[in-house]
């Protein structure tokens, strides 16, 4: 399979092309991981959210690749494993510190609309999915979806979007995340 | 505005979806009103959390896939391929002004394996990683620059890689040869696999490749020769103990990769990120790039040891 062919199934939302993907570059992206002093699980996890920056900016259209998938690949998994380094050593000066370390509201967020996507189901799981991690446009997710048009998508994604909201505020308010 | 049009705005606005014109002018109105900018922080979040949730079923998909055996395994036995390969690395043909047609390339102890430990580094990635083990191997590359020999003792084993000037009328025979390792990115282009050709990892490759160990033939010593063509084809003979190379071999470094892991040594040419298997042949024969995805994810592996 040529890279062009795989662009090609990532671009259709093929998610063979990311188990593919995955497969084939794991060796060389958890050895650079391996070598740079990190854990099997740290490197498994730092290769498979690469994969996934990756996957999101070729299925959005974001991706500008010049090289081959491989390097581009390699790059944003040294990325992640730098930031993650970082974020270590944030926490271990934090921890000498005595800092009581807060929970991240980000955190707590994705618990809370991952409980209300699971309560909300489908096509609102897809339909908010496809806008906002991959984000398609309305004639795209209507394609997609078989909706009739850009339209009833725009309605569809309005409604979940708003049944989203009821279930998140049923328990907690803004104030509760930014206070 | 009605309440629906500013969410739709927000949507739009967090996922990129905006015009440059309506982005500055949106962007402009939330710095004027403090309860927009609260508003789209708190949207923020939850696009965030969507982006999270879908990543979640990503990463447990990636999860569940066979990969046929666990890195651990996979480090354990690549140790176990290192210690027992008889692999000979020989790392020539540095620069123009160092090879000319007549120089000749000797391996002095072929029951050794060099252990060039690099990171593939990315032209297009200008990220440096600065920790330790970085370093190290930085501080091995410099050191290779600056030993006129290079020679390096590693499992109780020996490397020497010397030039000779056969008629130059070179003050020695030996005169030092300075190697650089070219760091490169495995090359994957042009392969064709079926999405649903089954992962076979390196691993169970290598696995095949060691069944045979037992039975390696060391080789005393392998004589390269460079015949200096300006053709564009590649071209080699390989008779004996003697490899003639025959083309223009000056743009780049190029790397004899012995592998005596099977009963059989074989013997390849890595130059201009491409792998080229030798076979024994009197007559001049055309270098032909390997192609096979498995030879090369083994060679790329075994060049990177």
């Amino acid at each position: 399979m040529t890279e062009q062919q795989i662009l090609d199934h990532i671009s259709r939302g093929d998610e063979t092309a990311l188990d593919y993907l995955y497969k084939k570059y794991y060796p060389m992206m958890i050895k650079m991981v391996l070598k740079n002093n990190g854990t099997v699980e740290e490197a498994n996890d730092v290769y498979q959210d690469a994969l996934i920056v990756f996957w999101q900016k070729a299925i959005s259209g974001d991706l500008k690749i010049t090289s081959k998938i491989s390097t581009y690949l390699y790059s944003i998994c040294k990325n992640c494993w730098l930031k993650e380094l970082n974020r270590k050593k944030r926490l271990s000066y934090t921890e000498q510190e005595g800092s009581i370390v807060q929970s991240d509201p980000e955190d707590i967020m994705s618990k809370v609309v991952k409980e209300a996507m699971e309560v909300l189901g489908d096509p609102c799981k897809s339909v908010l999915t496809y806008y906002y991690f991959n984000e398609m446009s309305m004639s795209e997710i209507a394609d997609r979806m078989n909706y009739s048009n850009a339209d009833t998508v725009k309605a569809k994604k309005y409604k979940c979007k708003k049944r989203l909201d009821v279930l998140i505020k049923k328990n907690y308010t803004q104030e509760d995340f930014f206070n | 505005m009605k309440p629906g049009d500013q969410e739709e705005a927000i949507a739009q606005y967090l996922t990129q979806q905006m015009t440059e014109v309506d982005r500055s002018a949106f962007e402009q109105k939330i710095s004027e009103t403090p309860q927009l900018a609260q508003k789209i922080k708190f949207e923020k979040l939850i696009a965030e959390g969507i982006k999270n949730y879908k990543k979640g079923i990503l990463k447990s998909r990636l999860n569940q896939l066979e990969l046929g055996s666990s890195i651990g395994e996979t480090t354990s036995i690549t140790t176990k391929i290192a210690l027992s390969t008889m692999t000979v690395l020989v790392l020539g043909g540095l620069s123009y002004f160092l090879l000319t047609p007549d120089e000749t390339l000797v391996i002095e102890n072929q029951e050794t394996i060099i252990g060039i430990d690099v990171m593939t580094e990315d032209k297009n990635a200008n990220i440096s990683l600065e920790i330790d083990t970085t370093n190290e191997m930085m501080s091995d590359k410099k050191e290779d620059e600056r030993t006129s020999s290079i020679t390096k003792d590693i499992e109780n084993t020996r490397v020497k890689v010397s030039k000779k000037q056969s008629k130059k009328g070179s003050k020695s025979d030996k005169e030092i040869l300075q190697s650089e390792v070219k760091v490169v990115l495995p090359y994957m282009d042009g392969t064709e696999m079926s999405f649903d050709e089954p992962f076979d990892s390196l691993q169970d490759f290598s696995d095949d490749l060691m069944k045979n160990r037992a039975q390696v033939n060391s080789v005393s010593e392998l004589e390269v020769e460079i015949e200096m063509k300006k053709s564009k084809k590649l071209k080699y003979i390989y008779v004996g103990e003697k490899l003639i190379l025959i083309g223009d071999f000056s743009a780049s470094p190029y790397q004899i990769i012995e592998d005596n892991t099977i009963a059989e040594k074989n013997l390849y040419l890595y130059f201009e990120q491409e792998y080229y298997a030798l076979t024994v042949t009197s007559e001049k024969k055309a270098l032909i790039p390997v192609r096979d995805i498995r030879l090369l994810d083994y060679l790329v592996d075994l060049r990177n040891k």
